[in-house]
Formats: structure tokens, C-alpha cells, sequence
């Protein structure tokens, strides 16, 4: 044990310059913005999903750390740095050499104990102080004691599997399975990680350019359709995440076809974020507390309320809540598309897009513009079983008010 | 000392044994080789007693205890192989892959290790990443870290092939010092007979994974079998 306690130092000597994750892992659990109403429930969804993906990445950087000897075969810069290199190669090596697997893990999955007791800690405390919800915490805190002991596990697996001298065909379809498992889902992190990264992105630029000339203390949301952009992005993530993960490969052939993929990966990517930028500067929709101002191909039509002719309310196909306007010039429109972008007055006076639907069919039954609402059945469940209660009240109203409309 | 009792082998897939019923022993101090032709699965029989690979029958003893899983790690402390092509880290210095390699072997000796790297004439080459090594380099400093593990037993895959003769006369100095200083047992595979009878105490004759012939090497040398041998090798070399 002493000699693996020794080796693991040195390995740990040897990847020093890299990112730690365990650093980022503390710091972001640390700084993860807080929910303003005391509950937790709206940031909830995120801060459970954020955690445990960061709990995740941090321990398979954790471990590669460990795992890890040499360069990539491609150098990407900020990226090697984050997710250092083809990690490969130090099994290969180890498979010639008397590595004591067992011990030198166990090292591994001690040193993780300390990170984890820190984050359950620092749940805790966030707990005691009741800045968030009981249920909330549950979640990050199973993630810490199961998630990093199972990335251990596996990567022993998948190590014990390339030094193993044992290669009976049951137990390599069942180790060739574990690691197909564990592959897949290092890469969907690593996707996901992108994706995040690039809405977070793209949601500074369209912010700024979509809003520009909405005063922050006016009452406005900004809908955008993305179309295929987020779907185009969203392939052209994951190949990239692929070939960053497993380098542009040894032989010609293989590099060329790489190659050609990450040219298709950056294509896609940039044609989903063009088509996003042009779909938030030229094609959108303004909604204002009495008005929609429509822009397509750059063109803008305003509409007042005394412009529509009747509304409907229904479910879309994906059972998503939708109010559609139709105006006396013949045209329509859909209110609320992919992606928003809003004011903070906005955010202040409407909890959700329900209680703007509210009011703007409460303003239209007082002009006498009646409209209908469909799919209640979907509609009902959706509400009685999913929503917070201020959206479900806001729905309410709309049945009340469509049926007193009709 | 090592020894393989009736150990065969195939690979997945494959009807035939590589290695059929086959028995040998390799024993400290001693020099011990494994001849035949192209194929006949000697590279197969040295994986096997290195413990790279599992028989399907039969078992390889160290020093009476049979080898397995459990006992690989030490018993790999205490023998060598030499013709792995990722026993180091090419992109590395030689001197960075022995600070790392030899936390795994608290028997290495550095200053051996040093004075092995003069003697095979690259003693000034030990920050040069090993990658930029010519092939018979890099055989020599393979074979240097090997020795200077100071294993009981080194276990070499034709580790004279194609290297000219000076780097061949410089390797073979490095074992025949290591068996006679050092008691070290080696077992090398190879079809240069005539390099190799000389410094030899032992040959193993392979065919088809099968020792069709086994002996002391004046038993199996000096005779017309032993014509008969020089004229498998010289096949084998023109051919190979």
C-alpha cells in the first residue's frame, strides 16, 4: 500500500498544472445562486440538475487526475486543460508493469471522502438556515455519497478490463457493456456541459440585442422561435464533445475522419446559433401589458388589443400551454414560443406566461373579443398535477373567463 | 524458478491450439532459449508464463505455487518481459519513465540502472524522450530497466530481431553479465541460433505449440540434429 501511496502522490505531482474540478466542484456549490423566496422551488429543477451533473464531472476529473500521465494526441488548449488527456494510455502502460489495481484504487476512493463530506456540509448548512426546501437538498446530497464511489468503480472496471489477463467472453460482454454504459454518459455530461455553456452564451447576446430599446422597468417579453437551431446545435455539441473526449485518433485515416467530423460538428453548431441570432433579432414577438408587436424578416407590425379579432387557448402537441391571437388584417400569431427573453418588470408583474394569458383574455373580454379554449382535459392535468399554484390560478381565470365569454 | 506444466492455449475464436500440452522451465541462473519458426506460438508460450495471458489447461508454477490472479502483481516484482512495445511512455523522457516506473519496483537499483545504460552505449541518452530512440536503443534501454528491476527471472521476445550485429553483440554482453553477476534466469525467444549457441545453456525447440525437442545446448548442438537446427534457423532468417 505504502508504494501505491507514493505513486499516487507523484501522479498527483505530474497533473498538477491541470484545472482542478474539485476546486470548481466547491466554488460552484458555493456560489449556486440561491432562490429568492425563501422556498427554493424555482430554482429547485436547476440547482438538483446542476449539482449532480457537477458532482458527476468533478469526479471523473477526480479521477482522471489519477489516471493520467501524458498529453493528449490533440491539444485543444483551454479544453486539455479542462479535460486533460486521453487517459488510455496509463492503462496500457500499467499493463506491463506490477500495478497493485486494488490498493491504488482504494487510495482513490478514500480521497474522495473529504470533498464529499465538505459538499454534504455545505448542504446541510443551507438546510439549517432554510435557505432551501428539505426536498431540494436530498437529491445533491444522494448524489455525493453514490455518485463518485460509482465513477471509481466503473473506471476500475474499465481498468481492471484492459489489464485483466482473464478475457472469458461472459465476463468481457459484461465489462464491454459497463463501459459502453459509462462512456455514453461521460459524453452526454460533456454535451450537456456545452449545451449549458452555449445557452448561457447565447442568452447574453440575443439579451442584449433583442432588448435593445425595452427599458428594464417596462413591462415586455421578447419570444423567439429557434426552429431547428437548438436541434442543430445540440448535434453539432455532442460530435464535438465526442471528438474532444476521444482526441482526432491515431491512424490517417481515422484523423481525417475526425477531422471531417469536427468541421461538421462547427458548422452545425455555428448554423444553430445563426439561425437563433437571426430568428431573435428578425423574427420575433414583444409582448407588452396591451400590445404585440410582431417582427418578421425584420419587419414590424404592432398590434393593439382593439386589433384582434378573437383568441384561442389551447395545448400544444407537446402539451405545452399556448394562447394563439388572430387580428382583423387576417394574420395570426403565437404568443409564446421556444425561448424568452424578459424584462424585470415583466418578471414582477407576471409569475408566469398563465397569469399574462390571464390578464390579456381578461382585457379582451372586456372589449368584447371572444375566444375559445381547447384541450382542457390536457389542459387540466397539466395544471392539477404539475404546475405552481400561482400558474394554476392564472389558468382559472381563463376557463372562467372563455366560458363567461362564450 | 518458473515452470509450465502441459499448458495449452488458443485464441477466441480459433478451433487449433496455439499452445498444445506444452511443458518448460526457466530457472535462475541460467540462460535458457525458445527456437522455432515463424508463428509456432513462442510469443504465445512467453505471454503465458509471464501471466499476460491464462491457459485453458495446464498451469505455470512459481517456485512451486501455482500462479494465479491473486499472486500476479508479486510475482511480477520478481520477473521481467522484455518485448512489450508500451512498457514506457514514448512521449517521455527515458529518465521521466523511470522516476515514474520505479515506484512500482522497490527492488531498482539506479545506479545499476546507470552503469547498464553505459555499458549498452546510451548512457547520455536518458533525457531524450524515448520515442526519438533508434529500435536498437530502445531494445537496450527496455532491457536495461528489466535488468536493473533485478528480477529473479527475465522473460525476452526476440529481442535481437532486427537490429544490426554490433547492437546484438552489446545486448547479448548485457545478459550474459546479467546471468553470471546477477543469477538472474532468462528465457529469450529467437530464430538467430548462431548468435545465441554460444551463451546458451538451454534450448527449447517449438513447433506448431508443441517443445518437440528440449535439452542442454552440447546435447542438442553437437550432433546432425544439431546441423539440422542451424539449418531451421538459417530458413527461418532468410526467409524472416
Amino acid at each position: 500500500m505504502n508504494k501505491m501511496k507514493r505513486f499516487h502522490k507523484y501522479i498527483s505531482k505530474l497533473n498538477r498544472e491541470r484545472i482542478g474540478w474539485i476546486i470548481i466542484w466547491i466554488t460552484a456549490m458555493l456560489s449556486m445562486p440561491l432562490n429568492g423566496n425563501g422556498s427554493g422551488e424555482d430554482l429547485s429543477g436547476m440547482f438538483t440538475v446542476s449539482s449532480i451533473i457537477l458532482i458527476f464531472i468533478a469526479a471523473m476529473d477526480y479521477v482522471d487526475k489519477y489516471l493520467d500521465i501524458d498529453e493528449p494526441d490533440w491539444d485543444c488548449g483551454i479544453f486539455t486543460a479542462i479535460y486533460g488527456g486521453m487517459n488510455g494510455r496509463f492503462e496500457i502502460l500499467m499493463h506491463s508493469h506490477s500495478f497493485d489495481t486494488g490498493s491504488y484504487f482504494k487510495i482513490l476512493m478514500t480521497g474522495m471522502i473529504p470533498m464529499q463530506i465538505i459538499t454534504i456540509v455545505y448542504l446541510a448548512v443551507l438546510r439549517f438556515f432554510d435557505l432551501i426546501a428539505a426536498d431540494v437538498v436530498v437529491f445533491p446530497a444522494l448524489a455525493t455519497v453514490l455518485i463518485p464511489p460509482v465513477v471509481v468503480l466503473l473506471r476500475a472496471f474499465r481498468f481492471q478490463y484492459l489489464l485483466m489477463h482473464d478475457r472469458s467472453t461472459g465476463s468481457l460482454v459484461l465489462r464491454g457493456i459497463v463501459i459502453s454504459l459509462y462512456g455514453m454518459a461521460r459524453l452526454l455530461i460533456f454535451a450537456i456541459v456545452f449545451i449549458l455553456m452555449m445557452f448561457i452564451g447565447f442568452s447574453a447576446i440575443t439579451q442584449d440585442l433583442v432588448m435593445r430599446g425595452i427599458a428594464d422597468n417596462e413591462v415586455a417579453s421578447s419570444m423567439v422561435s429557434s426552429g431547428p437551431a437548438f436541434i442543430l446545435a445540440i448535434i453539432g455539441d455532442i460530435i464535438l464533445c465526442y471528438i474532444i473526449n476521444n482526441g482526432l485518433g491515431g491512424g490517417k485515416r481515422h484523423r481525417k475522419l475526425r477531422v471531417a467530423a469536427l468541421i461538421c460538428a462547427l458548422v452545425l453548431i455555428l448554423t444553430g446559433t445563426g439561425i437563433y441570432l437571426y430568428q431573435s433579432v428578425y423574427n420575433n414577438v414583444i409582448l407588452r401589458e396591451d400590445s404585440v408587436s410582431v417582427r418578421r424578416n425584420g419587419n414590424i407590425t404592432e398590434y393593439t388589443l382593439d386589433d384582434v379579432q378573437s383568441y384561442r387557448v389551447y395545448a400544444e402537441r407537446n402539451e405545452s400551454f399556448q394562447i394563439e391571437l388572430y387580428f382583423k388584417d387576417g394574420k395570426s400569431q403565437r404568443l409564446i414560443l421556444d425561448s424568452s427573453e424578459d424584462t424585470n418588470a415583466w418578471r414582477d408583474k407576471y409569475f408566469s406566461y398563465y397569469n399574462y394569458a390571464a390578464e390579456l383574455v381578461q382585457k379582451l373580454n372586456e372589449r368584447g373579443i371572444n375566444g375559445r379554449l381547447e384541450d382542457q382535459a390536457v389542459l387540466n392535468k397539466i395544471v392539477s398535477t404539475n404546475l405552481d399554484p400561482r400558474c394554476a390560478e392564472g389558468y382559472r381565470i381563463i376557463e372562467q373567463l372563455t366560458e363567461a365569454g362564450h | 524458478m518458473i515452470e509450465a506444466k502441459n499448458i495449452s492455449f488458443k485464441y477466441g475464436g480459433n478451433s487449433k491450439f496455439k499452445v498444445d500440452d506444452l511443458s518448460l522451465t526457466v530457472e535462475e541462473g541460467m540462460m535458457s532459449c525458445l527456437i522455432g519458426k515463424n508463428g509456432c506460438g513462442k510469443t504465445t508460450v512467453l505471454k503465458l508464463l509471464y501471466g499476460m495471458l491464462t491457459p485453458a489447461s495446464g498451469a505455470v508454477y512459481v517456485d512451486g505455487k501455482k500462479l494465479c490472479g491473486k499472486t500476479l502483481a508479486e510475482y511480477h516484482e520478481n520477473v521481467a518481459f522484455v518485448g512489450d512495445n508500451n512498457w514506457c511512455d514514448k512521449d517521455r523522457t527515458l529518465e521521466h519513465n523511470v522516476e515514474l516506473l520505479s515506484f512500482l519496483y522497490p527492488s531498482f537499483d539506479r545506479e545499476y540502472f546507470d552503469k547498464l545504460l553505459k555499458k549498452a552505449g546510451i548512457g547520455d541518452k536518458d533525457d531524450k524522450t524515448v520515442g526519438s530512440f533508434s529500435t536498437g536503443e530502445a531494445v537496450k534501454a527496455e532491457i536495461s530497466f528489466a535488468l536493473a528491476r533485478r528480477p529473479k527471472l527475465v522473460i525476452m521476445d526476440e529481442p535481437l530481431a532486427n537490429l544490426d550485429p554490433v547492437y546484438k553483440t552489446d545486448i547479448l554482453e548485457l545478459l550474459q553479465d546479467a546471468v553470471s553477476e546477477n543469477n538472474m534466469g532468462i528465457l529469450l525467444s529467437t530464430h538467430l541460433l548462431d548468435e545465441i549457441e554460444d551463451i546458451t545453456d538451454k534450448i527449447y525447440i517449438m513447433e506448431k505449440g508443441k517443445i518437440t525437442k528440449s535439452g542442454d545446448r552440447f546435447e542438442l548442438l553437437g550432433d546432425d540434429e544439431g546441423t539440422k537446427l542451424r539449418d531451421i534457423a538459417k530458413e527461418k532468417d532468410s526467409s524472416g
